[in-house]
């Protein structure tokens, strides 16, 4: 005898709104149904009504915790439409922004996660030393969330002495307080009571689950677009894709913990080899053709996909987000799971459901 | 005694892109530390005094938020955070969106700002505790929302 | 005719496009995403497949009136990305593993087939 008990939309420990029918049986979960739709705006066919520099400021909206990197992965694919080569100082004021984005992301989903198995203190201590990557975003770019920093042809904002300074100053004092919290999310007996052997996906199965980001990572795939020729620049500030073998919530929770680290190390690097010249190039002219552009966001790989018609305005714009990518997981580790855990599987995917429906 | 000395919040996530959400949950975090006016976030509607909604109403939420404005006991405020609950913002004239949340259920104040900073957030929450308290003494009560049939989903 | 077009295999009917996604599931191919668009009163889909960071598209047309098959047997993560175009732009697959019936997204009152 199963019964069906709904999970969400409104639910206290999701800020956004996502339903899943639970099919119980007794205490173990049997079956998986996501409802979407909550969030669902259209952005969609925004590309028929605003040209192609007005859609950048609507694919930042898309989500206001990877909104940089949803901007700069939309300017990439014009770009590519455009075939223009973009200033090299620009490229790096992108990376730099986009790693500042991963790191508030990280720390704020680490905070989340920490008030999802209810050790408040913990996620208050993340969110505070989220503060310190935000006053640094809001003094370069001007906003605390929107920050708009990437436009087609370069990039909107210079990286001067000052900001470069407080970045680097913010780094130090970030870095050990990363590892504050990190000792509590990798040895406290608790979290690990908690985390260690749930909903475990083995290597071959997150490969063809199609998941993305750090739950494909967390399960032993080395696959990061980071490391690809999609962004040449990544190679030459030394990146390794981090990867943790496990396949299960902790493992997971080390994939962003060790990203955190990893971003630290790319922001110094690429503000030590920060060439000077131009920020943007001037780009003219109607896009024609279709491109494909992959970035690595902080919940996993982005896929845009633009068309152009020959006039100011795209034909078609496609988003393939992370978390889309994802919730099919959910459907496979769910089951078998309890009740009481569900609420930690759901976070550990990092849900953005903003991103997903879009 | 005083109802505005200690108001509990909760969060109604509409439609909104996070931006809005993370800046209200910031609010209660440590560096804005909105528990020094007895704020609370809580989890459900039969205990909370102040309802914050976050961006615009889509076909699907609409009666999320009915029945959840409607859970609320009375005395209640209802507060619109950001562009996108205001008026519908950026999104408005998409397929999905149905406008502001003034579209369904009354709203008492509105916080401008695409995203708000968590500092006019507070500001619009204290705002509110004045209406919250007039209400209380006016013995205003907040009507009950029904939907008039256009929003409705036939399958609801 | 575009200039500038990605790279695809074109694929003439449904039959061959299972065969086509089957074999690519052997090679080790990941599914990573589909896109649609109305082109000539019909849908064009492109199908992306990645492995070892090349990407490998797909092009499929489909014919006005035509039911595509669901690839969801194959690769259940396609049910999402099937599921968001039965509602936007009105198609139906056939063989889907869960179907919204184009309940998805959208609810009965909301706009029909937006994209369409």
């Amino acid at each position: 005898m199963t019964t069906i008990i709904p999970f969400g939309p409104q639910h206290p420990v999701l800020p956004e709104p996502i339903a899943l029918k639970l099919e119980i049986d007794d205490d173990v979960i049997v079956g998986v149904l996501p409802s979407l739709g909550y969030v669902h705006r259209g952005l969609e066919t925004f590309v028929n009504t605003k040209d192609y520099n007005q859609t950048t400021y609507i694919c930042e909206r898309i989500c206001g915790i990877c909104s940089a990197l949803h901007g700069i992965t939309y300017t990439r694919a014009v770009e590519k439409l455009f075939d223009v080569e973009i200033p090299e100082r620009a490229q790096y004021i992108r990376v730099i922004v986009g790693e500042l984005n991963r790191l508030h992301s990280h720390i704020l989903w680490l905070g989340l996660f920490a008030d999802g198995f209810g050790f408040e203190s913990l996620f208050y201590e993340c969110w505070k030393y989220r503060e310190g990557v935000y006053d640094v975003l809001e003094r370069i770019t001007g906003n605390r969330v929107i920050h708009s920093i990437s436009k087609v042809g370069g990039v909107t904002t210079d990286l001067t002495k000052e900001y470069i300074d407080i970045t680097l100053k913010m780094l130090d004092t970030l870095e050990p307080q990363i590892q504050n919290i990190e000792k509590v999310f990798v040895n406290n007996y608790t979290v690990k009571k908690r985390l260690v052997g749930l909903a475990t996906m083995s290597k071959q199965l997150a490969y063809e689950a199609g998941t993305a980001g750090p739950t494909l990572r967390g399960s032993g795939n080395a696959i990061d677009v980071r490391n690809t020729s999609d962004w040449d620049i990544y190679k030459d500030l030394g990146f390794k894709t981090c990867v943790e073998d496990g396949g299960d919530c902790y493992a997971r929770t080390k994939v962003r913990i060790n990203e955190l680290y990893e971003s630290i190390k790319l922001i110094r690097n690429a503000i030590s080899k920060l060439p000077n010249g131009e920020i943007a190039t001037p780009v003219k002219g109607t896009p024609t053709g279709e491109a494909i552009m992959r970035t690595e966001q902080p919940r996993g790989e982005v896929v845009y996909y633009v068309k152009g018609n020959g006039t100011r305005k795209l034909e078609r714009l496609k988003i393939r987000t992370p978390t889309f990518a994802n919730i099919p997981s959910l459907l496979l580790t769910l089951p078998g799971a309890k009740l009481a855990d569900v609420p930690i599987i759901v976070l550990t995917i990092d849900p953005c459901i903003s991103c997903t429906e879009r | 005694m005083s109802l505005a000395k200690s108001p509990w919040i909760i969060h109604v996530n509409c439609n909104s892109c996070n931006g809005c959400d993370i800046e209200l949950v910031a609010c209660l975090t440590p560096l804005y530390d909105a528990e020094r006016f007895g704020l609370l976030n809580i989890g459900t509607p039969k205990q909370a005094d102040i309802m914050v909604v976050t961006g615009s109403v889509n076909y699907k939420n609409v009666n999320v938020l009915k029945n959840i404005y409607n859970q609320i006991p009375d005395p209640k405020v209802v507060l619109a955070v950001g562009a996108c609950a205001s008026t519908g913002g950026i999104f408005h004239d998409c397929y999905n969106v149905v406008g502001g949340a003034d579209q369904i259920i009354p709203v008492d104040a509105y916080v401008p700002g695409c995203t708000p900073r968590p500092e006019a957030i507070i500001d619009g929450v204290v705002a509110a505790l004045s209406i919250l308290e007039n209400k209380k003494k006016g013995n205003i009560r907040g009507k009950e929302v029904k939907l008039t049939g256009k929003e409705v989903p036939s399958n609801a | 005719m575009l200039e500038n077009t990605i790279e695809a295999t074109e694929i003439k009917s449904s039959e061959e496009l299972l065969k086509a996604v089957e074999g690519l599931k052997n090679d080790g191919y990941r599914y990573s995403t589909m896109m649609c668009q109305k082109e000539n009163e019909g849908h064009d889909l492109i199908y992306i497949f990645e492995k070892d960071n090349k990407l490998k598209n797909l092009r499929y047309f489909v014919k006005p009136g035509e039911k595509p098959k669901s690839v969801s047997g194959i690769y259940l993560c396609a049910l999402l990305i099937e599921n968001e175009y039965q509602d936007l732009f009105g198609l139906t697959f056939e063989g889907l593993a869960i179907d919204y019936k184009g309940h998805l997204y959208l609810t009965p009152n909301s706009p029909k087939a937006p994209l369409a």
